[in-house]
């Protein structure tokens, strides 16, 4: 029998939530700098009383519950699930106050989007949006792509309880011997990437006579949103309003390198070059790619929109690279998915978008290496049928270290590819309930659960409220991968029931 | 001194490491150019 959640429980995740509360304040003031710089005294009004708001809700938690003890797994998944709704709410205040949101509801499924790495939008005219409300939703998608729990792993959660709330936020692999020091390792990679791919974005909109205060805003947030595979961006059109081959294609280059796993990185960049010939999810990650936009690019046979093979190839593999990734990021117009491009090039970005990138990396959705274990399952039962009864029968991969596949590996890769698929299914019924095509809504859905942002109209200002609710919660599951959230509503059951 | 060479051999793995981890973005593209090409001949002599 599972044991009940006892005070001692509540009184922990309460005590972290404190904590996480704190650390969502204090980075809450990076967009007041902002503001101050661009002479936008209103939005920093905002954020220091939304700050001030945080940290004094945080010095209650904490006041309250001021007993340090190490988490458990229960509590350190419930603490999990718990602050990334608070974190909803708390990150919705300063842009709710933007005036840019119809409603409080609007505002949460912004800050959901961007903790969860989504992209999905509700924001009216982002082209007039102030600097530091523009600078708040890309931080927000820096801060939950590293991990909301990350971010607080390296400023306040130290020893045993580290490792329980890191894998909560659906990071099972320890890159370095330490959790914290993992946690590091993971912000190093981060920002040097941000040094190298804010420089280069910067250099090409110079390039562009675009002014250097308006060219560095646009390339750091650019960036933020894409290395962690959000898709914000800081004009309506997307990338679409930078018409430029040169921006699409180092977008690209971080995109996809912020899909890698982060254990690749690290053993690339400790001498270990071979780790990108050798990793069996990259390989998977890579073959993927390429059958999914030949499939696409088969997609219009029948009807062949582009100029020439150069717009093909930009529209068409941009589209694929930016679902697989899940980043969300788009050079077509949302309309052009409906008017030009075929149910079967849909589907191939839908799957693209369902399958997602690799696993302890920004990026969401089933992820490669799961796929790569399902494969791998299929291969193992083949071979102990054709095989005598008394062959022992071993399959190995290699990701970071050789791996001998083991049951249980294969058990946990098919639950949560399952799950995945109904809440990818359950997300398409619930938009054509609400009346929209089948396709679209499926769609949509996909792009919820699996962290990516593409769109093909749905999400908007008016859009019926259930259905933000219901991509509110598609974005959370599908960021936190399901367990602690299910761990934390048996908690909330607990706490109801009697012991 | 021992410490300083330490700490350039870092550094070069990093730069180095960084260096090609660049390429795999490239093989990809280049690889899905080819794929789209042949693909567009396809559809063009159809």
């Amino acid at each position: 029998m599972i044991p009940h959640f006892s005070r001692e429980d509540v009184n922990s995740i309460l005590h972290y939530l404190g904590k996480l509360i704190y650390g969502l304040g204090a980075v809450m003031l990076a967009p007041v700098f902002i503001g101050i710089i661009n002479r936008e005294w209103d939005p920093s009004i905002d954020f220091i009383l939304s700050s001030l708001l945080c940290l004094f809700l945080g010095s209650l938690l904490l006041l309250r519950f001021n007993e340090e003890r190490d988490l458990n797994w229960r509590q350190g998944m419930s603490l999990v699930a718990i602050s990334w709704i608070v974190a909803m709410f708390l990150g919705a205040i300063p842009i709710f106050l933007s005036g840019h949101y119809n409603s409080f509801l609007d505002a949460s499924f912004e800050a959901m989007s961007a903790f969860a790495t989504t992209g999905l939008t509700l924001a009216n005219n982002i082209d007039h949006m102030a600097y530091s409300y523009n600078f708040w939703r890309h931080f927000m998608c820096f801060i939950g792509g590293q991990g909301i729990i990350l971010v607080a792993l390296t400023l306040f959660v130290k020893g045993g309880s580290a490792f329980k709330v890191y894998v909560g936020e659906a990071r099972e692999e320890k890159i370095m011997p330490n959790i914290v020091q993992t946690a590091r390792f993971i912000w190093f990679v981060s920002l040097t990437y941000l040094i190298i791919g804010t420089s280069i974005l910067f250099f090409i909109n110079l390039v562009r006579n675009v002014s250097p205060g308006r060219a560095l805003f646009h390339s750091i947030c650019i960036f933020m949103a894409g290395w962690d595979t959000a898709g914000f961006a800081v004009q309506t059109q997307n990338i679409l309003y930078y018409h430029s081959p040169a921006v699409e294609t180092v977008t690209g280059m971080i995109f996809l390198l912020g899909a890698v796993n982060f254990g690749v990185h690290y053993a690339v960049w400790t001498g270990r070059p071979r780790e990108l010939i050798k990793n069996f999810e990259l390989k998977i990650y890579m073959i993927s790619i390429l059958v999914l936009f030949a499939l696409i690019c088969a997609g219009f046979m029948m009807h062949f929109p582009f100029p020439n093979y150069i717009s093909f190839f930009r529209t068409t593999f941009y589209q694929l690279l930016s679902a697989h990734t899940g980043v969300g990021y788009s050079n077509i117009y949302v309309q052009d998915f409906l008017y030009y491009w075929s149910p079967v090039a849909l589907m191939g970005v839908i799957i693209a978008m369902g399958l997602g990138g690799s696993s302890s990396s920004t990026s969401g959705g089933i992820k490669m290496l799961r796929i790569g274990l399902f494969f791998k399952g299929i291969k193992k039962e083949v071979r102990i049928l054709t095989s005598p009864e008394s062959a022992v029968i071993v399959e190995k991969f290699h990701h970071i270290k050789d791996v001998t596949v083991q049951d249980n590996h294969i058990k946990m890769a098919v639950i949560i590819i399952l799950l995945y698929i109904i809440v990818y299914l359950a997300g398409g019924l619930a938009g054509s309930f609400y009346g929209y095509p089948f396709l679209s809504s499926l769609f949509e859905s996909v792009s919820a659960a699996a962290n990516v942002g593409l769109s093909m109209g749905i999400t908007s200002p008016s859009m019926p409220d259930g259905l933000k609710i219901v991509y509110i919660a598609q974005m959370w599951l599908g960021r936190l991968e399901f367990i602690s959230v299910f761990v934390m509503i048996k908690f909330m059951l607990s706490l109801r029931s009697p012991q | 001194m021992e410490r300083l060479i330490k700490y350039l051999k870092i550094t070069y793995r990093w730069i180095t490491g960084i260096a090609i981890e660049l390429i795999y973005p490239f093989i990809t593209f280049a690889a899905a150019a080819i794929i789209c090409f042949l693909l567009y001949l396809a559809i063009i002599k159809k």
